[in-house]
């Protein structure tokens, strides 16, 4: 893989159309294809200028550089349902289509484990005459792929809407060459599975490793939902076990701070330093017990409050929600919940959501949240999980090394005429806003992993060695603040034809 | 580089490939109506398949355990028969186009940690729809511990 320095080619603009293959089936879609859509300016392509570099490049650039003469014309697309192959879609809408009259359907949901969740649709392929770039943040969040677990353990298919696929897939290890600093990327391709015509190429995204001993000092808040709904095993039993395991695994320098909360917010354990003080912290985390309504905003607020107070500079400084996503008290709408937290995520307080319990369980909050407080989302259902999560990859959960992570694919027009990005509907970004480090995307903590998998409609005529796309990786450095970007050109091997 | 067969993949990109093509299909994705991984396990080299040999009969046993708890019927109210048989029919429209491979990665994402090679012996029924035979089905990607699902990241 060889490195280089090299500039960043010009991105003029253009417009966006869908493909014509998403089907009828994406039309109890529409709006949230539209959402995942709608917000993507376009850039026509420098073709001459964007498939000629080296294999992998990177460079550090300074923030908030942006191609000079970058504008963006209007979106244009095409409704996706209205260019849809109603043939094709039949099969994959009938099963969940509200008052057909089939005899399986039924409005009320599964008792037992219902959950609020959120249908973002699904990308559709798009034209690369009409839109060569794709640009998204990445994500390492594993909550929906733990969901669907939990469902399928359960002997149930886990709901539609709970799927991001990009969870799934990102919540299996792979063998990524793990980068000396920053983040390391990589590309391959091969058949695809959906269309034997077609190919797909994954792109990975590795973070550097830090050992638990190499990491700086933590200062961490937990912030506990105690409020009635939590009162089972596998919701605040889990959670005071997972975090008792988690202070077990801090240092001497490290300090514990707790809030709970339920009608209100209440601090159980003001800012404590680990050394000589393990057992207070523990004791107070066995101490949790549930009871009342659930104001999470409340209990938010007074863990940031808790959380910059006990500032540590050049350390870490993580909330760390444990709930199971429910708000009836307070601000419940996880967009103004965002917002509140939103400064203080500037401030470097980040947020990791821990999701617990599946009944009435609200995935929609606790995504969000961990998303506008620059942390990440999990959901842990067994003490094994949460073994994982604050056991084995502490140091990710904790440490971050890379923030407002995104990637763009600039595709050679010549070569592609369609690609589809499977998942990550939640996390389009602008492609003119690709190099704008203002712009909120993705954290990685160390060695964290984020893998996404594209599919591609080739032209005829497609030959070995032939480029095909080229994917750029942008990130900030956490402590210099420099902002770097990667760069892999994806090529069809000499092994033979594809497509 | 983007290789022109699954042989000359890594296990890593099968790996991903497959997972991404399950979850397409448990969103009810319009893109999966002819989704197949039979291919993937069939280009496989013949040792990975000798040693996925090994874990076949404990995973099918799996499978079958896992159907019989999605479509069992339940008693109690009409309500509750009713919710059931939705689950069942959604199962059952669903899942059939998964193909054995896409039915031992629901397994092992199902029982996540245990992880390891799986193999399904030729012509065994789909446990999702008995009129959908399975044919001779390998999975042979998840070669090594290390992949198993994490929590975190």
């Amino acid at each position: 893989m060889s490195l280089s320095k090299t500039k960043i080619g010009r991105r003029p603009a253009t417009v966006l159309l869908t493909f014509a293959l998403i089907g009828a089936a994406c039309s109890a879609n529409a709006d949230s294809v539209d959402n995942a859509e709608s917000s993507r300016q376009q850039a026509t392509s420098d073709a001459a200028g964007g498939h000629s570099q080296d294999s992998q490049t990177t460079e550090v650039v300074a923030r908030d550089e942006r191609p000079v003469g970058e504008s963006a014309d209007s979106a244009v697309r095409a409704d996706a349902t209205t260019a849809a192959d109603a043939t094709t879609a039949a099969d994959a809408t009938t099963a969940a289509e509200p008052g057909s009259d089939d005899g399986f359907f039924v409005d009320e949901k599964p008792v037992e484990l219902e959950g609020t969740f959120h249908d973002y649709g699904v990308r559709p392929f798009v034209l690369t005459s009409q839109d060569p770039f794709s640009t998204f943040a990445l994500d390492v969040d594993t909550g929906s792929y733990s969901i669907g677990r939990q469902y399928l353990s359960n002997g149930q298919l886990p709901p539609v809407e709970s799927v991001r696929v990009e969870e799934y897939v990102n919540a299996i290890t792979y063998h990524y060459e793990a980068p000396s600093h920053g983040l390391g990327l990589e590309a391959e391709g091969g058949p695809s599975p959906f269309n034997h015509d077609n190919v797909v190429v994954r792109i990975g995204v590795q973070a550097m490793e830090v050992t638990n001993s190499e990491r700086p000092d933590a200062s961490l808040v937990f912030v506990v939902d105690t409020s009635g709904s939590m009162d089972r095993d596998n919701r605040l039993g889990l959670v005071r076990r997972s975090l008792d395991l988690l202070v077990r695994e801090l240092g001497p320098n490290d300090q514990v701070a707790i809030v709970t909360y339920s009608n209100s917010a209440t601090v159980v354990l003001e800012p404590t330093s680990i050394a000589d003080n393990e057992e207070v912290i523990r004791d107070a985390i066995a101490s949790l017990r549930p009871d009342g309504s659930t104001n999470l905003e409340a209990g938010l607020e007074k863990g940031y409050e808790l959380a910059t107070e006990a500032l540590v500079s050049e350390g870490i400084n993580r909330v760390i929600l444990a709930s199971d996503g429910i708000a009836n008290v307070g601000l419940t709408d996880p967009t103004r919940l965002s917002t509140m937290i939103r400064d203080d995520a500037d401030q470097g307080i980040q947020l990791v959501t821990v999701g617990v319990g599946m009944s009435d369980y609200n995935d929609v909050v606790m995504e969000q949240l961990a998303d506008d407080g620059d942390g990440f989302y999990a959901y842990v259902a067994t003490d094994d999980e949460a073994a994982r999560l604050f056991g084995d990859e502490l140091v990710g959960t904790l440490l971050t090394v890379a923030i407002d992570g995104k990637i763009q694919v600039d595709f050679n027009t010549e070569r592609v005429a369609a690609y589809r990005l499977i998942g990550y509907e939640n996390r389009a970004v602008l492609d003119d806003d690709f190099r704008n480090d203002s712009v909120d995307a993705g954290e990685l903590g160390a060695g964290h992993q984020a893998t996404a998998i594209y599919e591609l409609t080739l032209h005829d005529g497609v030959v070995a060695q032939d480029s095909l796309a080229t994917a750029a990786l942008r990130w900030e450095d956490p402590e210099t603040g420099l902002v770097t970007e990667a760069r892999q050109e994806i090529r069809v091997s000499g092994r033979g034809s594809v497509g | 580089m983007v290789e022109a067969r699954w042989a000359d993949t890594s296990d890593d990109f099968r790996l991903a490939v497959t997972v991404s093509a399950l979850a397409e299909l448990l969103r009810n994705s319009p893109f999966t109506p002819d989704v197949s991984l039979d291919q993937v396990g069939a280009e496989r080299p013949a040792s990975r398949v000798t040693r996925a040999r090994a874990s076949g009969v404990r995973r099918t046993g799996r499978l079958s355990d896992q159907a019989q708890l999605t479509r069992s019927p339940r008693g109690g109210s009409e309500r509750e028969r009713r919710i059931e048989n939705h689950r069942n029919h959604v199962v059952e429209r669903r899942l059939p186009v998964l193909g054995a491979h896409g039915l031992v990665a629901l397994d092992l994402i199902a029982h996540g940690a245990d992880g390891g090679e799986a193999f399904l012996p030729s012509s065994a029924a789909s446990p999702y729809n008995p009129a959908a035979s399975i044919s001779t089905a390998r999975m042979p990607y998840f070669s090594s511990s290390s992949n198993l699902p994490s929590t975190g990241s």
